[in-house]
């Protein structure tokens, strides 16, 4: 992360935040986790409305809650509403610690680490929102608010309007029920609503009204920062219009700071200031909307904006359409989440033997490649996923010859210049070995893309910008070599 | 009628809605769902019905498919002609209602009438109208695979071209194979070669032959040498069954489509009131069903007891066929899809499958009900790519439903805005983008967040006011006037009726025309 | 699609009248009298339990003195079968007592009737409302916790629900003697796991509502949550639960006493004995000549028991619907 300059008024911190949901086998045992955030970081600053983009599962929603503390992450901190001087403290020490860390370095090893620990941990417990006791919390409460996406479950069928907006100011603000109710009625106003709605229940509500009515409550307190989760998915256009200026009022006049998750890239684009782009629990782009929109970098952003259907038949837009889809968060791909998917993937990016396996059976396929044909009998593909290891295995007692193996290393040669070819230029060498019916591709070892700053401010998760990476042996391209190409019809 | 013979025109009409009108008849009191809705679709083309929730838009689509829950849904007037057939003529005749009150409705139906139609819809539902559904989860049965389900849609129609098309591959001989080779030899341009190759193959029901067949003429210019091939692929597709027992499946069900078809021929009649026709047909139609009663009686017998042996060869065939439709859908790895349970795919690929399932039939129509509104963008680009595939390869017309006036714009050549059970504006899709009449559609264009629009921090969008009428109490005169900028006094009173103000532009508005909708005195309030 | 077309309801303002609180609860009221079955059945549920009621504080009210039916368990072992059939039938004048006739050994029916709701009535309310309580507490908690809480007291609640109700009481009657108390004590055991069932799954749907997170948001602690947002959403459910149990734990304690079981004296007031008795005049004695059909000890209890049941259902789908304010109007 940046450095952040003094002047500024930063409203929240989230530093390394994970949620891993577990999946429970049979009789209590864990078979696994899904991890809808992984290692989550990013900061808001006051009167700010950062925008969250990302398709089904890919954790904005979970980034909301955890950051509301409405459910328990597993691992990382959210400071929020803390001193000035304190915060950037913070910020520099998280951001000491986390590079120390990233380096390999464990505070048995390193004095200095553990020192900064020491200091960390001691702000942590002060102040993280995601440490400090129940009691503690619900003072912060009072100055973030969350607004749900459906209307029709976000308000509590049984209660009447007056109840329900009135709850956060009862119970944070333990206000005296007539001033309660003067501000009800100021509120209700405020909204488009009359006086006398606050006595109905919210099943003779529209969509929209209930909306309405959660940001009623969400904003009876004041508080300093909505996390507004897909506030207007489920409105029809002409009323997402209506909510949206609310929202947009609102922020003028209150100088709320806005966490505006989507699905919408347009909305996103009107409501926000910034915008992160989440995959699969991580964030893979984060930048100023202005700069997102025109100069996206990470490959996903780019194929994401251009699935965007345009409201107008004259513009045809070059599309990028993306492979498959979103694979299962419960077992994500290996290095970058995205590389199955990406039209520019890499060798380093994460190509793993279980990848590799279907690639090289239709490598093998006499129709693709003629020269296969001569290849007859193999039995089986093995995988080591541990060692990066595939083993092409021949029938018991087969001797591969030396034709043999040099069919098959020209057959991955030719490959890595054809669709999909990075696969094949991850495969670092081809041998023979023991008992001489096996053939065994190594694979070299992904690289995890970390979210780098790249240009001032924007920051993305993706190797063709980790600018470090030059590999001599298999001759991947720097970015420069072929960046301007692939990257120049936005 | 005098209708029945306008719908034959120069640009053939492959949809064409009439004055319909829906009601739901509640406990609440009477929905009313859509109002005298006119609109056509031509062939090949893609018409975008675009409006809010609750507008009426998927009652739309429902009544063009004959899928209205009743009770308490009931289309109370109307006509829906496909490919010129009206196919609520039975239903004109039996909607006989009499309103106690509001909650008090009293439907009397004829039986024989009901019976006649839900006999010829099924007939036509999936064989000349498909429809794709919003959610693909909610609309395959979760304990048959994929395959079986596309299968048993395949085997519901065109049971006489399957075993036509077998009879042909099994008695395909020397000669005819080299007849067809030198017409394809004729054909100078690679691709309409492949075009016929392809089409041919379909025909013979060899359709996993097409890809060698290709590569084949490609690389050989041989004829001799060619014909041979063929005839060796070929001969190992024969399976050599019994073609006497398959000839007499194929007669049954030719029988069983012949009085299909003469039913409907039977309904026109009835309805313009041609008795010596309708006796004629009548009497044609118990005939044949007494030949199929005597001459089919041991089939039919057969068919229910040892179905699997009888039905092998069609099964054998749909298998074949659904592979081939699950690979233009662009499904990756059909075969293991097609053994797959709905639960074990995304959503993206469960709508790839009701695609492929919705063009088992090859239906002219195509009705798809918000079918990417459930997905994410980037599956939604592709399942729009398919879609548009699909209207252009197999000149399929498609009625497009939609709240997304971004897909509309994608997806459709004319569009018609529907705002609470009325049609307000259709035209042309680059008209209705650009040259907009009515209030609602250009509010409706205003409220779009655009991409391209630069918005600082304290511009609004513009919003229309209100929200969408309650249909069982809608406001009087005007559906749209509580929330209109241009309300004028007429527009409480009276009601617009759609005008043809440009080429092709019709629009419902005072702003534009005077004329008034009438509205029948006896009708249901 | 239906709901989908009428589900928009536009409120205009200014329509509807200012409604201040105490008119809620009137609506609920209103609701529920708009509802013919209901009223009737809450009526008659009613006039029930005003007869047990009645007849506890004042037993003499219906001309029967209190001790009189252990009098006659005693008089039953020293008379011989014979004169058991010079019973009255109903609508003779004998007066209020014999009224509906008399049961075996001419024991007035309509005051044993009457007598019977004391316990029958007293005995399931206790049970219903025990189960209830105890059942939809751990329910509700186990449901709105998770994790191990669930898990334990759902495991817990498990055990009890696989415990044979037959062959508990059978035991129980060999333990506490075959008297109506030993089956209030199986029933007691067996009765509160099939609430906490019911409200744990009604408070698992409702836990993961976005209203609950909100108010979570808002600072309420997960007791409140429980109370105030969580238990009201699962009240009407289990007011229908409640209203069916009723009356099959009355069903319940007739089988008892018809199995003998409960092996209760000849005209103990209880319903399932008196049904008991009066199906051994139907069953026994209708074949021999020079009876007549002595049907009234089978078919009136009979009877009262079946309007009781069916009307505190209505009763309960009633409450239900009052309670809803998305199904009333």
């Amino acid at each position: 992360m940046t450095k952040i300059s003094a002047d500024e008024n930063i409203l929240m911190y989230v530093h390394g935040l994970k949620k891993y949901f577990p999946i429970y086998g049979g009789l209590g045992g864990v078979k696994g986790y899904v991890k809808a955030l992984d290692d989550v970081t990013f900061y808001l600053r006051e009167g700010e409305s950062l925008g969250i983009v990302g398709e089904t599962g890919c954790g904005k929603t979970t980034l909301g809650r955890t950051i509301l503390r409405l459910i328990d992450a597993t691992d990382g901190d959210v400071y929020f509403n803390i001193p000035k001087d304190e915060m950037i403290k913070i910020i520099d020490l998280e951001e000491q610690v986390k590079e120390k860390m990233d380096n390999g370095k464990t505070p048995e090893t390193d004095p200095e680490l553990r020192n900064l620990l020491d200091q960390v941990s001691k702000f942590r417990h002060k102040y993280s929102l995601l440490r400090i006791s129940q009691r503690e919390l619900r003072k912060v409460r009072k100055y973030m608010q969350p607004v749900f996406q459906d209307p029709f479950s976000s308000l509590d069928p049984r209660k009447i309007i007056r109840d329900i907006i009135g709850e956060p100011m009862r119970v944070l603000l333990k206000l005296h029920p007539s001033e309660i109710l003067k501000r009800e009625k100021k509120i209700i106003e405020e909204i488009g609503l009359s006086e006398d709605h606050l006595y109905r229940f919210p099943h003779e509500f529209s969509g929209g009204q209930r909306q309405r009515i959660g940001i009623a409550r969400a904003i009876s307190i004041e508080p300093k920062m909505l996390v507004l989760d897909e506030p207007t998915s489920a409105l029809d256009v002409s009323v997402q219009a209506q909510i949206l200026n609310i929202l947009r009022d609102l922020q003028n006049r209150m100088g709320l700071s806005y966490i505006f998750i989507s699905h919408h890239l347009n909305v996103i684009r009107m409501m926000s200031d910034r915008v992160a782009v989440m995959y699969l629990g991580k964030i893979v782009e984060l930048a100023s909307t202005e700069e997102l929109f025109n100069e996206m970098l990470h490959p996903y952003t780019k194929a994401l904006l251009s699935a965007i259907p345009i409201p107008d038949p004259e513009v045809k837009i070059q599309r990028t359409v993306l492979e498959g889809e979103i694979p299962n968060p419960a077992n994500p791909p290996k290095g970058c989440h995205f590389h199955p998917r990406c039209p520019v993937a890499m060798p380093n990016c994460g190509w793993s033997p279980v990848d590799l396996s279907e690639f090289i059976k239709s490598m093998l396929d006499p129709v693709r490649n003629p020269e296969a044909e001569a290849i007859t009998n193999v039995s089986e593909i093995q995988t080591d996923e541990d060692n990066n290891i595939l083993d092409m295995v021949f029938e018991d007692g087969y001797n591969v010859s030396e034709e043999t193996l040099q069919i098959i290393k020209n057959l991955v040669e030719k490959e890595s210049f054809q669709q999909k070819g990075s696969a094949f230029k991850a495969i670092s060498s081809v041998e023979k070995i023991n008992p001489g019916n096996i053939v065994r591709f190594t694979i070299r070892k992904p690289d995890t893309p970390k979210l780098k700053e790249v240009k001032r401010g924007h920051f993305v998760s993706c190797l063709i910008y980790n600018y470090n990476y030059y590999d001599e042996k298999t001759e991947s391209p720097t970015p420069e070599e072929y960046g301007p190409e692939i990257y120049s019809n936005n | 009628m005098v209708e029945e013979n306008i719908t034959v025109t120069e640009q053939k009409e492959r949809l064409k809605v009439q004055d319909l009108k829906v009601r739901f008849f509640t406990s609440k009191g009477i929905v009313k769902a859509i109002d005298n809705l006119s609109f056509s679709i031509r062939e090949g083309e893609s018409y975008g019905l675009v409006g809010e929730s609750g507008s009426g838009k998927s009652v739309t689509a429902t009544a063009v498919m004959d899928l209205i829950p009743d009770p308490p849904g009931r289309i109370i007037r109307g006509k829906i002609y496909i490919d010129g057939f009206n196919i609520l003529t039975d239903l004109d005749q039996l909607a006989k209602i009499r309103i106690k009150s509001p909650t008090d409705v009293i439907i009397k139906r004829k039986k024989r009438l009901i019976k006649r139609h839900n006999y010829i819809m099924s007939g036509i539902r999936g064989d000349k109208v498909s429809m794709v559904f919003q959610e693909p989860f909610l609309s395959m049965n979760p304990v048959m695979t994929i395959g079986d389900q596309i299968k048993e849609a395949i085997l519901l129609h065109g049971r006489v071209d399957i075993a036509n098309s077998i009879i042909k591959r099994e008695t395909m001989n020397a000669q005819e194979v080299s007849k067809i080779v030198d017409t394809i030899m004729a054909q100078p341009d690679t691709q309409t070669r492949n075009k016929i190759i392809v089409r041919l193959c379909g025909e013979y029901a060899i359709p996993e032959l097409a890809k060698p067949f290709t590569d084949l003429f490609e690389n050989s210019t041989d004829r001799d040498f060619i014909i041979n091939e063929v005839l060796s692929l070929v001969n190992t597709k024969k399976t050599g069954l019994n073609l006497e027992k398959l000839e007499e499946s194929k007669n049954y069900f030719l029988l069983r489509e012949r009085i299909l078809d003469l039913n409907l021929e039977l309904i026109g009649a009835e309805h313009s009131g041609d008795e010596r026709t309708a006796a004629q047909l009548e009497a044609q139609i118990k005939e044949l069903k007494s030949t199929m009663r005597s001459q089919f009686l041991l089939y039919s017998i057969k068919r229910r007891f040892m179905r699997r042996f009888i039905d092998a060869p069609f099964e054998k065939f749909a298998e074949g066929r659904t592979l081939e439709l699950l690979t233009q859908v662009n499904i990756a790895g059909p075969e293991r899809v097609m053994t797959s349970y709905p639960h074990e795919l995304s959503g993206g690929m469960l709508q790839r499958c009701m695609i492929a399932m919705a063009f088992s039939a090859n239906p002219q129509l195509l009705i798809a009900d918000e079918p990417t509104t459930a997905l994410d963008v980037t599956t939604q680009a592709q399942i729009l790519d398919l879609m548009k595939e699909v209207n252009k390869n197999y000149n399929t017309s498609i009625l497009f439903i939609t709240h997304d006036l971004a897909v509309i714009a994608e997806m459709c050549d004319r569009v018609g805005v529907i705002y609470g059970g009325n049609l307000v504006e259709e035209a042309p899709v680059k008209e209705i983008f650009y040259n907009a009449k009515h209030p609602y559609t250009t509010g409706l264009m205003n409220a779009i967040p655009r991409a391209e629009r630069r918005f600082e921090k304290t511009a609004r969008l513009e919003s229309i006011p209100g929200s969408v009428p309650n249909l069982i109490d809608p406001p009087s005169g005007c559906r749209f006037h509580p929330r209109c900028k241009f309300k004028m006094d007429v527009c409480s009173e009276k009601k617009p009726k759609l005008v043809e103000i440009e080429k092709d532009h019709k629009v419902a508005c005072f702003l534009y025309s005077d004329e008034v909708e009438e509205e029948p005195r006896e009708e249901i309030p | 699609m239906v709901e989908e077309v009428i589900g928009l309801e536009q409120v205009n303002a200014g329509t509807k009248k200012y409604r201040p609180r105490l008119e809620l609860f009137s609506a609920t009221v209103k609701s529920f009298v708009s509802n013919k079955a209901a009223v009737i059945g809450a009526v008659i549920t009613f006039i029930y339990f005003a007869i047990a009621i009645i007849d506890t504080v004042a037993p003499s009210v219906f001309g029967i003195p209190s001790g009189e039916y252990t009098d006659l368990g005693y008089y039953s072992k020293h008379i011989s079968p014979v004169e058991t059939f010079g019973i009255f039938s109903p609508g003779t004048s004998h007066g209020f007592k014999y009224l509906l006739g008399g049961t075996i050994f001419n024991y007035p029916l309509l005051p044993a009737m009457f007598a019977s709701l004391k316990f029958d009535l007293g005995y399931s309310v206790l049970i219903v409302g025990v189960g209830a309580l105890v059942g939809s507490a751990i329910g509700v908690t186990a449901g709105y916790l998770g994790r191990w809480a669930d898990e334990f007291m759902m495991r817990v609640t498990d055990v009890f629900f696989s415990v044979p109700f037959l062959i508990l009481a059978i035991a129980f009657s060999t333990i506490f003697g075959h008297d109506m108390l030993s089956a209030v004590y199986a029933l007691l055991i067996i009765w509160w796991p099939i609430y906490a069932r019911l409200s744990r799954s009604l408070a698992l749907s409702t836990k993961s509502l976005n209203y609950v997170e909100a108010a979570t948001a808002a600072g309420s602690s997960k007791v409140r949550n429980i109370f105030y947002h969580v238990f009201p959403n699962v009240l009407s459910p289990i007011f229908v639960q409640i209203s069916l149990d009723l009356g099959s734990i009355i069903l319940i304690f007739a089988t008892l006493s018809f199995l003998g079981i409960t092996n209760l004296p000849y005209s103990f007031p209880e319903l399932g004995a008196l049904i008991s008795d009066g199906d051994n005049f139907v069953t026994s004695f209708i074949p021999l000549p020079g009876f007549h059909l002595i049907w009234w000890p089978l078919i009136i209890p009979g009877f009262f028991l079946l309007i009781f049941t069916v009307s505190i259902n209505l009763f309960g789908d009633g409450m239900r619907d009052a309670l809803d304010p998305k199904l009333r109007k």
